[in-house]
């Protein structure tokens, strides 16, 4: 994903205490990290994974996906 | 001696060299090489107590590149393009990324490298890992980490980072990053000539915000010339010379001159009214893709917009565009050209260029395949949402719709019954639109040219698109160097589709221009006036040449050099007659 989107993910990310992780192809980078997720290089349908591990995981996983969902569907 | 007497006659000798004209203009002047300090450093082990000093001078370093760039990007918004703000903010973005600071942390830490090393080693993996991306994006994010690793490397080797000029140059560099020439707006650049870099390099970019003269993608250029030695540019034919002699730099001197001049002077004649010598009326439309070329559109007082290319709104982004972004940039145009027309193309572009993802398609032969009003049929969606957007622009009426890449009638018919299902949709949503638009297609297949007749009768006007018509004429893809000699819209075939097409617009009463880039070429205009066009829309830049063309014409001689034009059988006769022409006439507009 781009460079804004990129930033929206490792904002929402960076709320939580949980270590949380986003893969795509076999690869994992930290979503805390604005250039790990940019090389996950990651584009419109792209299918990625998100992994949380710590206190609020539930609540990490929900918001990740919602950005991400709202990011890409967003018309 | 034997050296040195080889030496001299290189030194003295003229290099001409041919690169990419990336910024027009012409300049002679002294050339600073910028100096590349060598930036690959050894990898270099340092003891257990030495580390935490490693670490001290890796993060002074990124604080010190972190203040030069808060600085200077309020500098650049404004004055620049926003792609610049935006890679510098990125780089930015990636300074304060504290999971990518560790990693070359730890890797001082751990595996006892130096701080450059370590930041070397880091920043090259990253920067590998861009390059290679198959999206052009990301691809082109490995210059950013790469600008970023030089810049801190240099912040910890204590060199300045900007380039510093004694008196006016002409830069000269392998490549300029968008931190390298950020700060020369403020001091005397004569031009850029760069050995990497494409029309659209951040070189090219900066050097037309700052209106001087770039030749970009001269191989071997930082290595032939000297620092200090005056060089000849020439960035509107993408040529330099080295080592000129006496007379080419006076030449070029003069040309500079001329053409300082002649912009000057062909800007303010493009303010009046342009007629041919017997004061017959030629409409001179502008061709553009973006609204802030409105500006450009206004300056040299262009009849209206010839063409507006849709496809700038939809690439270069995650999503399609909603109706509601496009209608405001379709009402925007629209409402600052009015009381003039403007033709709002559909968007012309192979479904993997929007959707790379979404759509994985591999084409034997895209140029044959599933592009423009192909794909805009197969996604209806997506093509009435811009009908919808456009019709929503026209309350003023003056917005015409033009179709790419029709080949057959069907798809003429289709496209009215989706305008039909977009004016249902407006009237049931309650919303205000402008009816009764005028539909166009682009002539630029062989079948519609040979069915012109047929065709003039089911649409409202003809806009003929030479770039296409004479790669599908010719059979000649003009991006293949191998064969792009063959391309030309002087081949005589290509002429008599031109008449053909022309001919049959006119018996049955619609208007015929066009836009390719047939119509912005000086050479073509005096034999576009005699096949009889009325109007035609080339590119902002070129019209204030083009209107002065016109007034400086009779039909007369124009009508005389056609007539002989048609009995040549070869593009070369075609050519070289034209340049005739032209010569004589216009001797003093050949610097352009």
């Amino acid at each position: 994903m781009h460079a804004r989107p990129a930033a929206l993910i490792v904002k929402t990310a960076s709320k939580f205490q949980s270590d949380i992780h986003i893969s795509k192809d076999g690869m994992q980078v930290n979503a805390k990290s604005i250039l790990g997720v940019m090389t996950l290089a990651a584009e419109f349908g792209s299918e990625i994974e998100v992994i949380a591990n710590g206190v609020d995981e539930t609540d990490a996983i929900s918001a990740m996906e919602e950005i991400i969902e709202s990011k890409f569907n967003e018309e | 001696m034997e050296n040195f007497a080889i030496k001299k006659s290189v030194i003295n000798n003229e290099v001409i060299l041919e690169g990419i004209p990336a910024s027009p203009g012409i300049i002679t002047g002294p050339c600073f090489k910028y100096h590349e300090i060598s930036l690959s450093p050894e990898p270099r082990i340092v003891t257990k107590s030495k580390l935490e000093f490693e670490i001290k001078r890796f993060r002074r370093g990124v604080k010190k590149t972190l203040q030069f760039l808060r600085k200077t990007i309020p500098d650049t918004s404004g004055s620049y393009s926003e792609q610049l703000t935006e890679i510098l903010s990125l780089q930015q973005a990636f300074l304060e990324d504290e999971i990518f600071l560790k990693e070359i942390e730890d890797k001082i830490k751990n595996e006892h490298y130096d701080a450059l090393y370590a930041i070397y080693a880091v920043f090259q993996k990253k920067k590998e890992h861009f390059l290679q991306q198959t999206n052009e994006y990301f691809r082109e994010r490995a210059f950013d980490i790469q600008s970023l690793k030089r810049m801190l490397i240099k912040n910890i080797l204590g060199k300045k980072i900007e380039i510093r000029l004694r008196k006016p140059s002409i830069v000269i560099a392998d490549i300029l990053s968008p931190s390298d020439t950020v700060k020369l707006h403020q001091q005397s650049v004569l031009g850029f000539a760069t050995s990497t870099g494409g029309k659209n390099s951040h070189t090219a970019i900066v050097a037309r915000a700052l209106g001087v003269p770039a030749v970009v993608g001269l191989e071997r250029i930082t290595d032939l010339v000297q620092h200090g030695r005056v060089i000849a540019l020439d960035g509107s034919h993408g040529r330099v010379i080295i080592n000129p002699r006496k007379e080419t730099i006076i030449k070029y001197q003069n040309q500079q001159k001329i053409h300082l001049h002649l912009e000057k002077e062909l800007l303010r004649e493009s303010s009046t009214v342009t007629t041919t010598k017997e004061g017959k009326r030629i409409l001179i439309q502008a061709n553009i893709e973006f609204e802030k070329e409105l500006t450009n559109v206004k300056n040299v007082e262009a009849d209206g917009i010839g063409l507006f290319r849709t496809e700038g709104i939809f690439i270069n982004r995650e999503t399609l565009p909603t109706e509601d972004e496009q209608f405001e940039v379709y009402s925007k145009i629209a409402c600052e050209i009015y009381p003039q027309k403007c033709v709002i193309r559909t968007l012309d572009i192979g479904g993997d260029k929007i959707m790379p993802n979404l759509i994985n398609v591999h084409e034997q032969n895209p140029y044959l395949g599933w592009r423009a009003i192909r794909f805009c049929l197969d996604h209806r969606d997506c093509f009435v949402s811009q009908i919808k957007a456009i019709l929503r622009a026209n309350l003023k009426g003056n917005i015409q719709i033009l179709l790419p890449l029709i080949s057959s009638l069907e798809e003429v018919f289709q496209v009215r019954e989706l305008m039909k299902e977009a004016r249902q949709i407006l009237v049931n949503e309650g919303r205000s639109f402008g009816d009764g638009i005028q539909l166009g297609i682009m002539v630029e297949l062989p079948s519609v040219v040979f069915l012109a007749d047929v065709f003039a009768r089911e649409v409202d006007f003809f806009s003929i698109g030479t770039n296409d018509l004479v790669q599908y004429d010719l059979a000649v893809d003009r991006g293949n160097e191998k064969v792009a000699y063959l391309y030309s819209h002087f081949h005589p075939s290509v002429i008599r589709m031109i008449k053909h097409t022309l001919d049959a617009g006119n018996s049955a009463r619609i208007p015929v221009s066009m836009c390719g880039e047939m119509a912005g070429d000086p050479l073509a205009i005096p034999l576009l006036l005699a096949m009889g066009f009325e109007c035609i829309s080339a590119s902002p830049a070129i019209i204030p040449e083009i209107k002065k063309i016109i007034r400086e014409v009779d039909m007369g001689e124009c009508q005389k050099l056609y007539n002989k034009v048609t009995e040549l059988k070869t593009t070369k006769e075609v050519t070289a007659l034209l340049q005739g022409f032209f010569k004589e006439k216009f001797r003093e507009l050949e610097v352009l």
